[in-house]
């Protein structure tokens, strides 16, 4: 009485064919009979209920697949029996049978362990002794990559914080867990595969729904990622003393993951509240249909009453019905990644450096007189050609040590949470411009100022929720990161909506500190930049998160040998913004070429604020002061280069000469050069070791003739002459 | 060595973790293949498959943008390169997993962490069967 189906017949056949040449290391044959096997079994299900043999079966191959089944040949023995069974069920439409195979059949399950239900899941043999790569350079590897890894998932931890329902974060997170774990275990790091484990594990019950994303737990895995963070130190540290890893405490982080339990599990929203969300339907009308649901004798579910008594159109109720089910589903794409390349920095340093070498020596040939003298016409178009393809080179070259500065505010995240955390205050970070490239070399060296701003802000700037709701302010302040090109420099804000800098309180720290004299009234500006001098603190209380008075000039100061500059814009109660404004490359600088006497110098150009011949009557000597040069009714200290740094061969009169007034600091001086030579680009090498202390020099280049000058380092040369 | 297997062709190792390619570019270095390459992801595989011929792809399951199942069922419909064999690298204890990339046709799968004798023997495996068909 079974109904044609040919397609039962063909897989049928399709299996006996297969069944005979399966073999217990054959995946792929496995796999091909599995998939067949389990279509077999939908297709007969709808003729007549085989599944608990069927079940049989697919167990028995899935246990060959995962190598979990004790006796092979047995298990493929009863996989040949089995069919043989299907295809006489086919032809009798009799089940169960009866008969030799039925019998062997039977006593081969027996012997395998089945009962009508699948193999119980053998336990796997204990794994492997994971191997020992005495590697050093792999390890190495896996601490760069690992701790990448980690800085990954804290940004996306904070980000999960924020949006809890998007599963395909979760995902995110447990991924790069899942793969320290597994390399982990290849390196014999048995911690660090521990804890990945566990976190991996509690993550996974989040995907799964059965733990909600809540503070708490972000915190758990924060806390995770910073022991595993310590771990990874640790072995760096191990790596070069040559020693083995520290022993971590792991016992009490475990133990509270397991804590974690169900109690927080995601609750499903409830239809009622969908369909008066979504659908228009009164609150009443559900809370009176839920209450007679409740005293009903087989309480049918609240979709179905409302329907039934016409309350709720049946499209409404299903709509709210797939919006529950899709709550909790991935929410957004990942993005794509662009293809990247990984390279030894050393390389990429390297490549510049020649670059630069390689520009110099173009212009090297390029002003050759000789060259010049032949007037050769090709010979100049060829030549010009060059350097347009050097320059285009140098350019690449240089480009390939910008990295985005998103990784850096991401960074931040971290940190405003924390704070906000422990202030008690909400905040709302926002980055713009996190694609905005900087030197790799600036981004390690903009870090500790950028903690300390954004630490500033959060600590001094906002104000509580309290006292932001009293002034009419939303609860949460807004703190906005942000970064962009500009005439050749990047910049980079920090701005809240606070309650901006209390100048007030500032004068009067700056008055106490001798900073400012009594009868000295500053201009506000001048009073917003007193927080950037040395030992300045304003913090009325020193709390843990905004330091102990190493502040501000520390920032300054490291902005200032970056060679860039910080300014603020503050009003009362409407907040602050620090502006921070560096060169695109520390490699490179844009300066003025002078002449002094034989040498030649490099003013990086950004100081420099005019140049001139004064007067005869425009110099005096001061005692005491020493010499003054009256620009436009402004007397300018005079620095005569020859003497600070030997060599007096040139011109010594300040009216014969050129004078160029620079600035730093708001300090300007007037310093004594022969001559300008021109303006241009030049690549600041290091002058080693030997003359690292130099006061006054920040480095040497080559210049286009092939001859070595020194670039002037302002700070210094200012320091240098007040000694 | 094993005579089914020839040691030269191209082997292409997929995992988004640098490391982990590094550890299994060891392994198969110590079996002894030589041409060996990489890809981060899925779909950066599957533009190596079809520039290259690639003889045996050994990629791992866990992976962003492209992952190694969804890979194998790429690899499988394509029918210029469906023939490649896969063999997939998963963690313990997650059968259904494996399971799935069988039933995907997964030419063999091998469970972290695995020595080279592991391996080795999973690609022999294969190659034997290649051999007899």
């Amino acid at each position: 009485m079974s109904q044609e189906n040919p397609q039962i017949e063909a897989l049928l056949e399709q299996l006996a064919l297969k069944v005979m040449m399966l073999e217990e290391d054959d995946v792929q044959g496995l796999g091909a009979f599995l998939s067949q096997l389990e279509e077999l079994k939908d297709q007969v299900s709808q003729v007549q209920d085989l599944a608990p043999f069927f079940e049989d079966l697919t167990g028995v191959v899935q246990g060959l697949v995962l190598q979990e089944v004790a006796n092979a040949v047995q298990a493929l023995e009863l996989l040949g029996q089995g069919v043989a069974l299907l295809q006489r069920w086919r032809r009798e439409e009799e089940w169960p049978p009866n008969g030799e195979v039925w019998k062997n059949y039977c006593r081969l399950a027996q012997e395998l362990g089945l009962n009508q239900g699948g193999p119980e899941p053998a336990p796997t043999a204990a794994a492997d002794p994971p191997m020992v790569f005495d590697d050093p350079e792999l390890l190495a590897n896996f601490l760069v990559e690992a701790q990448e890894h980690l800085d990954g998932i804290e940004t996306r931890l904070v980000y999960l914080e924020q949006h809890p329902d998007d599963l395909e974060a979760v995902n995110a997170i447990f991924r790069p867990f899942h793969t320290l774990k597994g390399v982990a275990g290849f390196l014999n790091l048995g911690q660090i595969q521990e804890l990945s484990h566990e976190v991996e594990w509690l993550l996974d019950r989040v995907r799964d729904g059965q733990v909600m994303v809540s503070m708490e737990l972000v915190n758990l895995v924060l806390e995770a990622v910073d022991l595993l963070k310590d771990m990874l130190a640790d072995l760096q540290e191990a790596l070069g003393e040559g020693r083995g890893p520290a022993v971590f405490e792991l016992a009490a982080i475990k133990a509270r993951i397991a804590q974690v339990d169900a109690t927080s599990a995601r609750p499903k929203a409830r239809l009622g509240d969908i369909l008066v969300e979504q659908e228009g339907v009164s609150p009443e009308e559900i809370q009176e249909v839920l209450e007679r649901q409740k005293a009903m004798e087989c309480s049918p579910p609240l979709g179905e009453i409302l329907i039934q008594e016409g309350r709720v159109a049946p499209q409404k109720v299903a709509r709210a019905l797939v919006q529950q089910l899709a709550e909790g589903k991935p929410a957004a794409e990942a993005q794509p990644v662009t293809e990247t390349v990984k390279v030894d920095i050393a390389k990429v340093d390297n490549l510049v450096d020649l670059m630069g070498e390689l520009v110099i020596v173009q212009s090297q040939v390029r002003q050759n007189q000789k060259i010049g003298d032949l007037a050769d016409q090709k010979l100049e178009r060829d030549l010009g050609q060059m350097g347009r393809i050097t320059s285009e080179l140098q350019k690449i070259s240089m480009s390939m040590r910008m990295v985005p500065i998103g990784a850096t505010f991401r960074k931040m995240m971290r940190l405003v949470r924390d704070l906000s955390l422990k202030t008690g205050k909400e905040v709302n970070l926002q980055l713009e411009g996190e694609d905005t490239e900087i030197d790799r070399s600036m981004v390690e060296a903009i870090y500790d100022p950028l903690v300390h701003l954004v630490r500033n802000a959060v600590d001094h700037g906002l104000e509580t929720p309290e006292a932001r709701q009293s002034q009419d302010k939303p609860r949460a302040g807004n703190l906005w990161l942000r970064a962009y090109h500009k005439g050749g420099d990047i910049i980079i804000e920090i701005e809240d909506d606070g309650r901006g800098l209390d100048r007030e309180a500032i004068l009067a720290k700056a008055r106490e500190r001798g900073l400012v004299a009594p009868e000295d009234t500053p201009s506000p500006e001048r009073i917003d930049h007193l927080i950037f001098e040395p030992g300045f603190s304003t913090a009325k209380e020193v709390t843990n998160v905004s330091g102990r008075g190493v502040g501000m000039d520390v920032v300054k100061e490291t902005i200032t040998r970056m060679r860039g500059k910080i300014d603020i814009a503050s009003r009362s109660g409407e907040g602050s913004r620090f502006l921070l404004r560096l060169p695109l490359t520390l490699a490179i600088i844009d300066g003025m070429v002078v002449q002094v006497g034989a040498e030649r110098y490099i003013l990086p150009t950004v100081g420099v604020q005019e140049t001139l011949r004064p007067d005869r009557g425009d110099c005096f000597t001061v005692q005491g002061e020493g010499e003054l040069i009256r620009v436009r009714n402004q007397l300018i200290p005079l620095l005569r280069l020859h003497r600070l740094f030997g060599g007096d061969d040139g011109l010594t009169h300040p009216s014969e000469a050129l004078l160029m007034v620079v600035e730093h600091e708001g300090k300007k001086r007037a310093l004594l050069v022969d001559d300008i030579l021109g303006k241009q680009e030049v690549v600041i090498k290091s002058l080693g070791p030997m003359f690292q202390s130099l006061e006054g020099l920040a480095g040497g280049t080559i210049l286009g003739d092939g001859r070595v000058g020194l670039i002037l380092d302002l700070a210094g040369l200012f320091q240098l002459e007040t000694v | 060595m094993d005579k089914a297997i020839d040691y030269r062709m191209k082997v292409l190792i997929v995992d988004d973790f640098a490391t982990m390619r590094k550890i299994v570019r060891n392994i198969l270095k110590q079996i002894g293949f030589e041409d060996i390459t990489e890809a981060e992801d899925g779909s950066a595989a599957l533009q190596v498959l079809k520039n290259e011929t690639i003889g045996l792809v050994v990629t791992d399951w866990n992976m962003p943008n492209m992952t190694g199942l969804d890979l194998l069922r790429n690899i499988r419909q394509d029918p210029k390169i469906g023939q490649t064999p896969v063999l997939m690298v998963t963690a313990e204890g997650l059968k259904e997993n494996v399971l799935e990339a069988v039933k995907a046709g997964v030419n063999n799968y091998v469970v972290k962490p695995f020595t080279a004798e592991i391996l080795q023997e999973k690609i022999e495996a294969i190659f034997r069967k290649q051999a007899g068909v």
